[in-house]
């Protein structure tokens, strides 16, 4: 609750720059020289001691300078606007001025909150509930959403919060349904380039489907956490070329619309820096292309080039995630809130505590052990509806006919219990239940811990496992309390 | 980097009886579930890859492994029909090439069935056609066979 007061302070201070711009300073008689100065600066809040950059927009008329002197009413601030909030031990507005260096009577401010160390800067809500209401009866079951600030590189005024963004712990990278495909993103991004200078267009492979569009150059505020120049993906623009056949024999949907993507974008926070890694860097795979404006041609990307995950790129706080939601009723809930937080024992707020460090292979597998047979390529994915597992044959549970085909219809709630072992060695027990999918969606509820289905040869612990816990991802070659990533720890 | 030791590559080399390096391009032959053997040339052109063969009881095991990382397994029926393939890579590969056209056709008819916004594991069991597939990018695993094909004697595990 506190998190959501917080958010209307921040987006209130900025509005109120902003719409104080649009007058252009005293009218009428006003002689040649500078009218206004308005100030901006991002992030609108810090921790003790962080930067913050103040930029200033100064207006006029006739031949007038925009250079301008800055101070701030506490800790330090550079000739550039950049500013160095002071140490604090409480919550401290900060107040910066620009001064018109031609007109000393021309001046702006803007406030810059400034929190205590170790307060929860670092905290951001989430929630389960259906997905965008623009799905209407189409709603999406176990679908965890937040929503994204997402700015054109450098500015603070070119921005738009997206909502229901699905966090999917199983992908890495920030995507963006279009405006023009149906969602909300309508900012002029600048494109990124394959190395031959085209533009840089992806096809990011899903299970059942891909998403096709330009990689594009963005800010990404997660709360007041900032991914600076992300590279992220637009999905279908309307100026997106067409889809090569190398790509659409990965056999699944086009996810460009609304209700075929389910979410207005995707933010993809799972264990590593980037979404392809050292196969697309080495090797020319259909995952990147390069894009002339008569064909497209699968082209190598550097790890560096590819669609980055934003949380390795926040100034702090950059070494991993908790992912946390409450237990919830059996029956399912209509929505579920929760909260991601960043950074893994580098807060107050993210130590591992209790929770116990499950390593993976490069891949992100670990080994799910159930009736004495091992899986090694098991994982985690909040991306995933449910936990998939073994088959109906293994696990006596019947499996669901038609449109719920897929997932388990047992007659009555069934407990299992499988062990997880990291490559670490670290052993523990897992219990979760299945109920009849079935049921539990023609509730239409929109949440259950409960949902699984069918999966031969590894476990997939889909949303259904985060509830109830606080599940860490720890980013891969980072440090944290617990060690090297990647890992998960819970 | 993408190249990985393999233990189960290991075993496969044990037995074979033939290893095909850089598969000849056979013209028209297309690759595709329920087609001849002839396929496993054509998929091995199209990903570049170098194919072992591995004779087990009742078929062959063609497994052709790309430079891209990909290891794709073709499994042939003595009488050189094709009856199920598997896949995993760090992408999913061209599903057309590998299950031709007329079982690509179904699965993504399969698919379109499904409840909305699905997202894990794709499974489809019919009575004719099995698809499994799993995974995400950087690992994706799956496998597709057809019952009706599949050799007396054989178990279905074996298919991956």
């Amino acid at each position: 609750m506190r998190l959501f007061g917080f958010l209307v302070l921040i987006s209130g201070v900025v509005l109120g720059v902003g719409c104080g711009g649009g007058g252009g300073g005293d009218s009428g008689t006003t002689p040649a020289g500078v009218t206004s100065v308005r100030v901006t600066c991002t992030p609108a809040t810090v921790r003790s001691g962080g930067t913050s950059h103040c930029s200033a927009a100064v207006a006029g008329s006739g031949n007038y300078s925009t250079a301008v002197s800055w101070t701030t009413s506490a800790g330090s601030i550079a000739a550039s606007g950049v500013l160095t909030a002071p140490l604090v031990s409480s919550i401290t507005p900060v107040t910066v001025t620009a001064t018109s260096t031609q007109d000393g009577s021309r001046s702006g401010s803007a406030t810059v909150t400034v929190n205590p160390a170790g307060s929860a800067q670092n905290v951001h809500p989430i929630v389960v509930d259906g997905g965008p209401p623009g799905l209407g009866a189409d709603y999406y079951v176990n679908g965890l959403f937040t929503s994204v600030r997402v700015c054109e590189p450098g500015s603070t005024s070119r921005c738009q919060t997206i909502d229901h963004v699905l966090v999917d712990t199983g992908a890495v990278g920030v995507r963006m349904l279009s405006a023009a495909a149906g969602g909300q993103l309508g900012l002029s991004l600048p494109a990124h380039t394959a190395s031959d200078g085209n533009p840089l267009v992806q096809c990011m492979q899903f299970l059942d489907g891909f998403t096709w569009g330009p990689i594009a150059l963005a800010d990404i505020y997660l709360g007041d956490q900032l991914a600076s120049s992300v590279p992220i993906q637009v999905i279908a623009p309307a100026d997106a070329p067409a889809v090569p056949s190398s790509c659409r024999n990965t056999g699944g949907s086009n996810e460009n619309t609304l209700s075929r993507l389910g979410a207005n974008g995707i933010l993809g926070i799972g264990l590593f820096l980037e979404d392809c890694g050292d196969s697309c860097a080495q090797q020319a795979l259909n995952v990147y292309y390069s894009c002339s404006t008569s064909s497209c041609v699968e082209t190598a990307v550097p790890t560096a080039r590819q669609v980055q995950n934003p949380v390795a790129m926040f100034s702090n706080d950059n070494n991993g995630l908790i992912v946390q939601l409450p237990s919830i009723a059996n029956a399912g809930q209509e929505s579920v809130t929760g909260s991601l937080v960043f950074g893994i024992g580098t807060q107050p707020n993210n130590g591992l505590g209790n929770a116990a460090v499950y390593t993976t292979d490069a891949r992100g597998n670990f080994t799910a052990t159930y009736n004495g047979a091992s899986y090694s390529s098991s994982f985690i994915d909040s991306g995933s509806n449910g936990i998939f597992f073994l088959s109906a044959a293994v696990t006596g549970l019947p499996a669901c006919q038609g449109i719920y085909s897929g997932f388990y219809c047992p007659a009555t709630e069934t407990t299992f219990t499988v062990t997880n072992t990291g490559r670490n060695g670290v052993s523990g027990a897992v219990t979760f239940s299945v109920a009849n999918a079935q049921t539990l969606i023609d509730s239409k509820r929109k949440a259950f811990n409960n949902l699984a289905g069918v999966l031969a040869g590894r476990f997939d612990y889909g949303l259904p496992f985060f509830f109830g816990r606080n599940v860490y991802v720890a980013i891969e070659g980072r440090n944290t309390p617990g060690g090297v990533g990647p890992y998960w720890a819970y | 980097m993408v190249k990985r030791s393999s233990p189960q590559l290991a075993a496969a080399c044990s037995l074979m009886v033939a290893c095909v390096v850089g598969a000849t391009v056979s013209g028209s032959a297309h690759a595709e579930l329920g087609g001849t053997v002839a396929s496993v040339e054509s998929d091995a052109a199209h990903l570049k890859g170098v194919v072992r063969l591995a004779p087990a009881q009742a078929y062959t095991l063609h497994e052709i492994e790309a430079a891209t990382g990909h290891i794709v397994r073709e499994y042939a029926a003595d009488d050189g029909k094709i009856f199920g393939v598997g896949w995993e890579g760090p992408t999913v590969p061209d599903l057309r090439q590998l299950l031709g056209e007329q079982y690509f056709t179904k699965f993504q008819q399969a698919v379109a069935k499904r409840q909305s916004h699905r997202r894990g594991p794709v499974v489809i069991e019919t009575s004719d056609f099995v698809f499994e597939q799993t995974g995400r990018l950087r690992d994706f695993r799956g496998r597709a066979y057809l019952p009706r094909a599949v050799p007396s004697g054989v178990g279905i595990g074996m298919i991956r």
